[in-house]
């Protein structure tokens, strides 16, 4: 292995710049607008020069072919969310030095804030009421958990076994339902 | 019985399989699949169950259904809704896959459309009561105008209360100002709500946040517990009716205050901090960098964990130009990244995240972006060429800026490692894949030295983590790739791999350009160093096989230096036209000669600088190294001859020259006239000076000294192992396919002087021979040369189709009489051998040729064993079978080779431990023998196990040769045998299990028999059963002997089982509790033991409750003195560790202490 004990880190003179023909810089947007924004822009970009050569008459190759070749290239690049992908891997400087929002700030979002009532409520009324979520029992088996199902879940219920080992020994989970204070007074009958 | 409750897995487990005989209706299993799916919080273990569940019922269409309820519940909406897509047109007209697409684009964001697939879905189905209310949902979002009308038309029923509830406190959450008084209308007035039932009470305490003064909101939050769902929500309601009120920072006051009123509450702070992080934001968009900064920093005092802010901070400090604090931050961001890879997070998704910022500064120290209005900047290390008309432009090595500016070099070297090796990470743990698919072991441990080195750069870029984390990734590497076996196809790779290979390339590709082009600083040698240690990382994933894909990529056209090197390796290696596949030799060769370049640049730079006699040895010693990375290159010779003439070292500069001579082999190059001129000079100066000078540090020149680092490290081994001859003739073979056939020799007569045994004696002579071979053959047909070697005999003799045999030196006749012998043409071969024997002129070499010259069988069967092995290697056992068949009609004695078969069915057989044992019989062997028929019974028994055997013994019958060798395999069987007997034992122990026959399934394992009784898996089986079947010492008894055992699961084992034990023994303790069965349940108490901190409390809070109900026996029998004296016993054994519980938070025992403690109160008063 090499030693590399004495070798700094290396600061150069040159400091990283944003490229000034980047496709969000050419198109004039931010590096953190969404897929949708893009494209939606892109988009009004590409009808407005088909207007502009609408009015101006079938002539000669001009600035709005050109133009409409250049939203082409920058939808090839950031139009699509697995081509921006691939290109904000290869640039990652764009979204480097663009100050943002954190991931989580997304949570604050009315999107996410509605899914929150829902996840509040299951949690509140628990999973078999029903409600507009993917964990909602009703929806999972909108005619109820039939007697033979329930009957052969029965045993693993609670304090039933869970894996042991590779060998699917059960073993308990826990101590079961755990005791409790209030079966103190019930096994003492008093 | 509800769900939530149930143990999914073990329900699995014993239900989870619809294996015939298992009794388990094929519709109860596909329930238990179906439902375990929506249990799990693994996507993949979900997704494999409901597969399993629509296989069993492939007409069921709800499994389908739950197969897109299984995706939205992991936010993948795009998949839902693609299964939903390929559904039948007959299913999807019923209201479930509606309503689920309804729901599917309503989470994925497409209110609009969502509302109006539900609409379909009511005009189908009106009754349907959810899709009413997802319409309603969806009209919030996209009309919210419309919701009170949409209120007023949905149905009022308490069996959709909970639909109400959902509908309601989600109006107050996104429009908390103009929806309150709606929302309470539909309460009070028009009571869509049962009076008093939860999903009211629920809604009251939405609506009660919805209204709280914001000033004193936190009154609110002291209801909620921290970290609840409840607080979650009031927070966004809080944080939705601040923003509608923000004037000139309120929300930012508010939230300042909310925290610094709450400052424990992480939501609270993951709130504020959003907030502040919004603003700066805005600020920077508003280029206030400055007061950016302050926000960011701010954030990063709240929150120093999240890498976000110092992002953030790096970013703000790249903005203002301020160089050293920007340097500074970017290695702050680096260093926390890597802290967190030591503390364990590192993901494939965190290690990409790693590797953008190095990405970024080795991309910009590469190739600067051109600065707005198309001024070229020029900083990287490489610059666009001025191309002429027509011409495509290309890159050159940036020499100016490189001069002015070498950090700009050394950025990219070690940013793009650090790159490369997150990259590799991001591949994840197997090594197949982030090796990138490595042809065989040897491939891949030069990748994994390779990745080692890299990893370096993680040391240089950030002083102390990185260095900690270079050596963790390094030892976790090597651990992961033991494992790692010889492929003999390539399997094709992934678009993430394809993808790090063209990254690899790529980098290859610059380093080629720089080490031909850059001319280095003669005072910085270090440089250079660095820029060696990257090629010698990047040399073992070199695949020229990457160039078509590149170059064919239309999409991300390849980088100019990558069509130069594809230029450099066809011109270097003669392969203009047709596809290129380098042998590993050709690979070094190429990375050790753009090493000796580099190196040779380096010297040359010096040597323009060298100004004394010293200076000048130094640059020769730099020569010397170029020479032993590329012994055949002209340059170096030239300018060696050059630098040493000019020190007047006469010697080396004719020593120079003549090599020069040997290596041109008289033919027109760059160098000739100026050799002429120093072939002159250095005559006059001979005349006068005779010799010259020596260098005072020794002449470092040996020619023909093996450059590749591979044969260094054979050197190296069989100084460790110095008689194995396998060794010498791996390192002999290595240096004579890169033309070092002199070093080769000399390597096989040390074989012979130390390798002494009959075998290992013979052997080195026969390599000694077939390098003499070999080396005759290297100047007429080079090509044969390197397929002999590559293992391709067969092919070899046809490329020696044009060297002619009469007159030929005798080696050769050997050599290829093995080609003949490959190419399954045995007469010939003979005669070959003969023919060599003939000229023979050695007498070393006559041991070699004798026996072979006489008969051919010997030496075909070794043929047939080293392919043998390398079949078995791979697990190709057909493979290996056909080479036997297509050998033995070869044979004179075909008894002689029953013994690889004998290999063959033990491999196949312990591939097979644990299956049903039979497999298909063996294949006609065509065998022209008395013992032919006992060959084609033993063919035919069913189990490879049997097969073996049988033949085993006719082995050792009929070949007395083979019988020690049959003898070790007949044990080898018993092992093995021994081995399926516990496999079977354990299957069948298996299925009576899953029956619930407990006691049937720790009696099957006795049929493991004795032998098998220190095996692990019985010993572990037996332990869980008798714990199952509550026979706890026979449990430990079983495990005590686990620990003599040497297989590697039994070390696992033993660490997991004091928690399993401790389980099941709690599990027993509380059911003898309420079976009020005080004795045996003290006594088991007593006899447990807690492996830790929680269980110790559990079992204590169990033997205080054991206590009490005694007390209580003895109270109702009025025995209060006895009753007081238990219950303070029970008390004792509370109260040391309530503060340990209270940590812990296991309130339970707190409650049980205080329980106690009144009843022990109103005891002593009932007492008094």
């Amino acid at each position: 292995m090499s030693d590399v004990s004495g070798r700094k880190r290396p600061r150069p003179r040159a400091r990283v710049v944003i490229d000034p023909d980047n496709a969000y810089a050419q198109l004039g947007v931010s590096p953190l607008s969404s897929t949708e924004d893009i494209k939606a822009l892109l988009n009004d970009r590409r009808a407005s020069a088909i207007a502009r050569r609408r009015s101006r008459g079938q002539q000669q190759f001009g600035a709005e072919e050109a133009e409409m070749a250049r939203l082409q290239k920058l939808e090839a690049e950031i139009g699509t969310p697995r081509a921006r992908v691939a290109y904000d891997r290869e640039h990652p400087q764009n979204e480097l030095l663009t100050v943002q929002r954190g991931p989580g700030d997304r949570r604050l979002e009315p999107r996410h804030a509605l899914g929150v009532v829902t996840a509040w409520l299951q949690d509140e009324l628990g999973s078999t009421v029903a409600l507009p979520s993917p964990d909602s029992l009703p929806l999972w088996a909108p005619g109820g958990i039939s007697p033979e199902l329930a009957g052969a879940l029965a045993p693993f219920e609670a304090d039933a076994p869970d894996e042991g080992g590779r060998t699917g020994v059960g073993i308990a989970p826990g101590a079961g339902p755990t005791l409790q204070g209030e079966e103190l007074g019930k096994l003492s009958g008093k | 019985m509800n769900p939530a409750h149930v143990n999914w897995q073990a329900a699995l487990a014993a239900l989870g399989s619809a294996a015939p005989g298992t009794g388990t209706p094929r519709e109860l299993v596909a329930e238990v699949l179906a439902l375990a799916a929506r249990g799990s919080g693994d996507y993949a273990d979900a997704a494999g169950w409901l597969a399993g569940a629509v296989k069993l019922e492939p007409l069921n269409p709800l499994h389908r259904m739950r197969v897109v309820l299984h995706h939205l519940r992991f936010g993948a909406h795009a998949e839902a809704l693609s299964v939903l897509e390929r559904l039948p047109a007959s299913v999807r007209e019923l209201p479930l896959p509606g309503y689920l697409k309804a729901l599917a684009e309503l989470r994925g964001g497409e209110a609009r459309r969502a509302a109006n697939i539900a609409g379909s879905v009511l005009s189908l189905h009106a009754g349907h009561s959810l899709a009413r209310f997802l319409e309603a949902e969806a009209q919030l979002i996209s009309q919210p105008k419309r919701i009170e009308k949409a209120f007023s038309s949905l149905p009022r029923e308490p069996s959709l209360a909970s639909l109400w509830a959902d509908l309601l406190v989600k109006a107050l959450v996104s429009r908390p100002a103009e929806l309150l008084r709606s929302v309470e209308q539909q309460l009070e007035v028009r009571k869509v709500l049962p009076k008093g039932s939860p999903e009211e009470a629920l809604v009251r305490r939405a609506l009660a946040w919805s209204s709280a003064p914001l000033e004193s909101f936190e009154a609110e939050l002291e209801a909620l517990p921290p970290g609840s769902r409840a607080e979650e929500l009031a927070l966004l309601v809080f944080n939705q009716r601040a923003a509608t009120v923000d004037k000139d920072g309120s929300r930012l006051k508010l939230l300042r205050g909310l925290h610094a009123h709450a400052p424990e509450r992480k939501a609270v702070r993951r709130l504020y901090v959003a907030a502040l992080t919004g603003r700066a934001v805005e600020e920077a968009a508003a280029e206030r960098y400055p007061a950016a900064l302050r926000l960011v920093e701010a954030c990063l005092r709240m929150e120093p964990h999240e890498p976000l802010h110092r992002q953030n901070r790096a970013a703000l400090f790249t903005l203002m130009g301020d160089a050293e604090a920007y340097h500074d931050a970017w290695e702050d961001l680096e260093r926390h990244h890597y802290r967190l890879a030591l503390l364990g997070q590192l993901t494939p998704a965190s290690a990409l995240a790693m590797a953008r910022p190095h990405r970024m500064f080795a991309r910009q120290a590469r190739l600067t972006p051109e600065a707005a209005g198309g001024a070229p900047l020029r900083l990287g290390v490489f610059r666009p060429s001025d191309a002429k008309a027509g011409e495509e432009p290309g890159l050159e090595v940036n020499q100016q800026r490189l001069d002015t500016d070498p950090e700009q070099l050394r950025q990219w070297l070690h940013h793009r490692r650090a790159e490369l090796t997150f990259e590799h990470l991001a591949l994840g743990p197997e090594p197949e894949r982030f090796l990138l698919g490595p042809e065989d072991p040897r491939m891949a441990l030069a990748r994994l030295e390779g990745l080692a080195l890299g990893a370096e750069s993680l040391a240089v870029l950030v002083d102390g983590e990185g260095r900690l984390l270079a050596d963790m990734l390094t030892g976790s590497w090597r651990e992961l790739a033991k494992d790692l076996r010889t492929r003999y196809t390539r399997e094709g790779a992934g678009p993430e791999v394809q993808a790090l290979r063209a990254r690899h390339l790529e980098s290859f590709a610059d380093l080629a350009l720089l080490c031909r082009a850059w001319e280095p600083d003669a005072a910085r040698p270090d440089l250079v160093e660095e820029l060696l240690e990257f090629l010698r990382a990047e040399a073992p994933f070199f695949d020229e096989a990457t160039f078509a894909p590149v170059l064919a990529d239309h999409e991300s056209p390849p980088s100019w230096t990558v069509k130069v090197l594809q230029a450099y390796v066809r011109h270097t290696f003669a392969q203009p036209e047709r596809e290129l596949r380098l042998s590993e030799a050709q690979r070094r060769e190429l990375s050790e000669g753009l090493a000796a370049e580099v190196l040779l640049n380096l010297a040359v730079k010096r040597f323009e600088a060298a100004a004394t006699q010293e200076q000048l040895e130094q640059v020769l010693e730099g020569v010397d190294r170029a020479r032993k990375a590329n012994p055949q290159s002209l340059r170096v010779e030239f300018w060696a001859a050059r630098i040493a003439l000019r020190g007047d070292y006469l010697e080396e500069a004719k020593a120079a020259l003549s090599r020069f001579h040997a290596l041109s082999h008289g033919t027109e190059n760059p160098y000739q006239r100026h050799v002429e001129e120093l072939q002159n000079h250095l005559a006059e100066r001979q005349k006068a000076a005779g010799k010259g000078a020596r260098r005072a540090g020794g002449q470092g020149t040996r020619a023909g000294a093996p450059a590749e680092r591979r044969a260094e490290e054979l050197e190296a081994e069989i100084e460790r192992l110095p008689t194995s001859v396998q060794l010498y003739e791996e390192l002999a073979h290595a240096l004579a396919a890169s033309g070092h056939f002199d070093a080769a020799l000399e390597w096989s007569e040390r074989a012979i002087a130390r390798c002494l045994s009959r075998q290992g004696q013979l052997r080195a002579r026969a390599l000694n021979l077939e390098l003499l071979g070999l080396r005759a053959l290297w100047g007429p047909a080079p090509t044969a040369v390197q397929l002999y070697l590559s293992g391709s005999r067969g092919g070899a003799l046809d490329a020696m189709k044009g060297v002619p045999g009469q007159d030929a030196p005798y080696p050769l006749d050997y050599v290829r009489g093995m080609c003949l012998l490959a190419a399954r043409q045995p007469e010939a071969a003979q005669a070959s051998f003969g023919q060599a024997l003939a000229r023979c002129e050695r007498h070393l070499h006559l041991a070699v040729l004798r026996p072979l010259a006489q008969c051919v069988e010997e030496a075909l069967l070794e043929q047939l064993r080293r392919a043998v092995e390398d079949a078995l290697q791979g697990g190709a056992h057909a493979d290996a079978l056909r080479e036997v068949a297509q050998t033995l009609p070869e044979l004179k004695q075909p008894e002689a080779c029953l013994l690889e078969l004998v290999r063959i069915q033990l491999s196949e057989a312990a591939s097979t431990l644990g299956s049903e044992g039979a497999t298909a019989p063996l294949p006609a062997l065509g065998v022209v023998a008395p013992w032919a028929a006992r060959l084609r019974d033993a063919a035919a028994l069913p189990t490879p196990l049997a097969r073996a055997r049988r033949l085993a013994e006719l082995a050792a019958e009929l070949h007395a040769p083979s019988g020690r060798d049959a003898q070790v395999m007949l044990r080898k069987l018993e092992l093995l045998e021994q081995k399926a007997k516990s496999a079977a034992a354990l299957a069948e122990s298996g299925r009576l299990l899953r029956q619930g026959k407990l006691e049937a399934a720790l009696a099957a394992l006795d049929a493991a028999g004795e032998g098998a009784e220190g095996e692990a898996a019985i010993l572990w089986q037996r332990a869980l059963l008798s714990l199952r079947l509550e026979r706890f010492a026979e449990a430990d008894h079983a495990v005590a002997r686990l620990e003599h055992s040497r297989e590697g699961a039994a070390r696992e084992w033993l660490l997991r089982y004091p928690e399993l034990a401790f389980r099941q023994r709690l599990s027993v303790i509380n059911r003898l509790l309420r079976q009020d069965d005080r004795d045996a349940a003290a006594e088991l108490i007593a006899s447990t033991r807690a492996p830790g901190r929680e269980q110790e409390l559990e079992l204590a809070y169990c033997r205080a409750f054991c206590l009490a109900l005694k007390a209580y026996k003895h109270r109702s029998e009025g025995e209060r003195k006895e009753a007081v004296a238990a219950l303070t016993e029970a008390l004792d054994v509370v109260e040391p560790l309530l503060t340990a519980a209270r940590a812990a938070g296991m309130t339970r025992l707190a409650e049980l202490q205080s329980r106690l403690d009144q009843d022990l109160a109103a005891l002593q008063e009932e007492a008094r």
